[in-house]
């Protein structure tokens, strides 16, 4: 029998490794679906909206967060980061959806719709905010660890080893629910807030009256506004979870999982960021000046007036802040990489198979851990400088994100419909704006006096 | 169906394949999108940012080079 060269089908595409594993976990969502257990596939759903929201109530976020409530009291600042919070969720919704309907992750999408040209000025901006992002977070892991007196060198090392044990999993699901049982612990600064005696009833008025704001708009009013929109909506939000989504397998039957999925998370990032804001009031309320603090300061300050256990929960807070959203964000930067260079983009990659994936994952997690253990390095300039170019680069990403899910060529009817457009239209020129401002406020800073 | 009647079951190829949407397979990922045009509005909106952006870098790169 005369054996000729093997017809290979060209229009059926081979199976890899990544997908069997992306098949059996869509079969466990099938199966939960067929049998109608309800908690169950919300349990297999979630997880992206869940991790962006709570990775970034990242370190920096919560000091910024401690700090807002340290000068300014509970007042205007409690409903305004709620609000902050509805912002995130109208943002990330879309990516939900670009994500599970093109199954394409925001680097490639922006990559083949806009073209490299405008592709590139995306993943320099992406790049330059991971790294000093990361940078940031190595810090508040140090800083929070060494309320315990854990040196550096061990808190740093043993965060990177975590983040290196978990994409060495070589599992999507594994890894997600790693960083989902880590970031569970961003709920310690609700037992810390509790444990600060706060006046419950002004929490509460302040939904209601948006204030008191003691001061006035002044110009640190308005940096601290700015940064805590540059803390809860920033692009590695965007390029993470759209490429997440992706990387779960969610489709278009799982939208409403995953607005669900969203909307937990910003309603937990939310109440967390307002209890880091509540714990820490109890120095506005002492009149303590916290200006010159730093990520560790915070839980020193705080143990006189909470106790050792509401100060130990605040540093451990911090760490699990820094943690988690140094998982998250390196991740992002692996995803962006792999889909720009049209290489491995999943973490069901195995580490040969996905080494380019992994080991941008881990070099620039790596990175960031180095430059924090440097001596002499500038870190609160650190700290101060990222929320800036998170914000600075925020109108751009987000235009584009706009544009993406209003393309219908690849959307579909599942583009913004005309209320969703009003949400994210406002949304988007409400970060512009914010963003605008705070560039006026830079050049010059005695506009507001 | 018969692939995914039972969850311990091992998957086949095409469970695989029932399982996961034609345009999830990384193959079918691989290829490339087409590229949408843009309005002329659009495109001044993404210059405009764009250059903001880049300005506002250059004076946080300065007030940085300034304050080091």
């Amino acid at each position: 029998v005369e054996v000729g060269p093997q017809v290979v089908d060209q229009s059926i595409p081979a199976l890899t490794d990544e997908d069997w594993k992306r098949a059996a976990d869509r079969r466990r969502v099938l199966l939960a679906r067929m049998r109608g257990r309800s908690p169950l596939l919300l349990w297999l759903l979630v997880g992206p909206g869940i991790l962006v929201m709570l990775g970034e109530n990242d370190a920096p976020s919560m000091i910024s967060y401690a700090q807002t409530g340290a000068q300014y009291g509970i007042g205007f600042f409690v409903p305004f980061i709620a609000l902050t919070f509805l912002m995130a969720y109208v943002v990330q919704e879309m990516t939900v959806r670009l994500g599970a309907v093109t199954h394409r992750g925001h680097a490639e999408m922006i990559f083949a719709r806009f073209g490299p040209f405008w592709g590139w000025f995306s993943l320099t901006d992406l790049g330059i905010g991971n790294f000093l992002t990361l940078v940031t977070e190595f810090i508040g892991i140090r800083a929070g660890l060494s309320f315990f007196g854990i040196p550096p060198v061990i808190s740093v090392g043993v965060s990177v080893l975590l983040i290196v044990g978990a994409t060495a999993t070589a599992r999507y699901w594994t890894w997600e629910r790693i960083a989902l049982g880590l970031a569970a612990f961003n709920c310690l600064f609700v037992p810390a807030a509790i444990l600060a005696h706060p006046n419950w009833g002004a929490v509460s008025v302040s939904f209601v009256k948006w204030g008191p704001l003691p001061g006035g708009l002044s110009n640190s009013v308005i940096f601290l506004l700015i940064a805590d929109i540059g803390a809860t909506v920033t692009p590695w939000m965007l390029f993470f979870q759209q490429s997440a989504v992706t990387d779960k397998g969610l489709t278009k039957r799982d939208l409403l999982h995953g607005r669900i999925d969203t909307a937990l998370g910003a309603v937990l990032a939310a109440g967390f960021a307002i209890a880091a804001l509540i714990a820490a009031s109890v120095l506005f309320a002492k009149g303590i000046n916290t200006s010159s603090f730093g990520d560790a300061d915070f839980a020193q300050h705080l143990q006189p007036i909470i106790g050792r256990v509401g100060a130990t929960l605040f540093a451990l807070g911090i760490f699990e802040a820094g943690l988690v959203a140094a998982i998250a964000i390196s991740t992002s930067s692996a995803y962006a990489f792999g889909e720009v260079t049209r290489k491995a983009r999943s973490h069901n990659r195995t580490l040969r198979d996905g080494l380019p994936f992994h080991l941008m994952l881990i070099l620039s997690a790596l990175g960031a851990a180095a430059l924090v253990l440097l001596p002499g390095l500038p870190l609160v300039f650190f700290v101060l400088i990222v929320n800036v170019v998170a914000v600075l680069a925020m109108p751009p990403a987000v235009v584009l994100l706009l544009l993406m899910v209003n393309d219908r060529d690849v959307m579909g009817t599942w583009c913004n419909g005309k209320l969703g457009n009003v949400a994210a239209i406002t949304t988007t020129v409400f970060l512009v704006l914010a963003s605008i401002l705070f560039g006026v406020t830079i050049i010059f800073p005695n506009l507001f006096g | 169906m018969a692939a995914i009647q039972t969850d311990v079951s091992p998957l086949d190829e095409s469970a695989v394949r029932s399982l996961l949407e034609s345009d999830q397979l990384v193959e079918a990922r691989q290829r490339s999108l087409a590229r949408r045009s843009l309005s002329l509005n659009t495109l001044v909106l993404m210059w405009g940012l764009r250059i903001y952006a880049v300005f506002m870098f250059g004076i946080v790169g300065y007030q940085v080079a300034h304050t080091l």
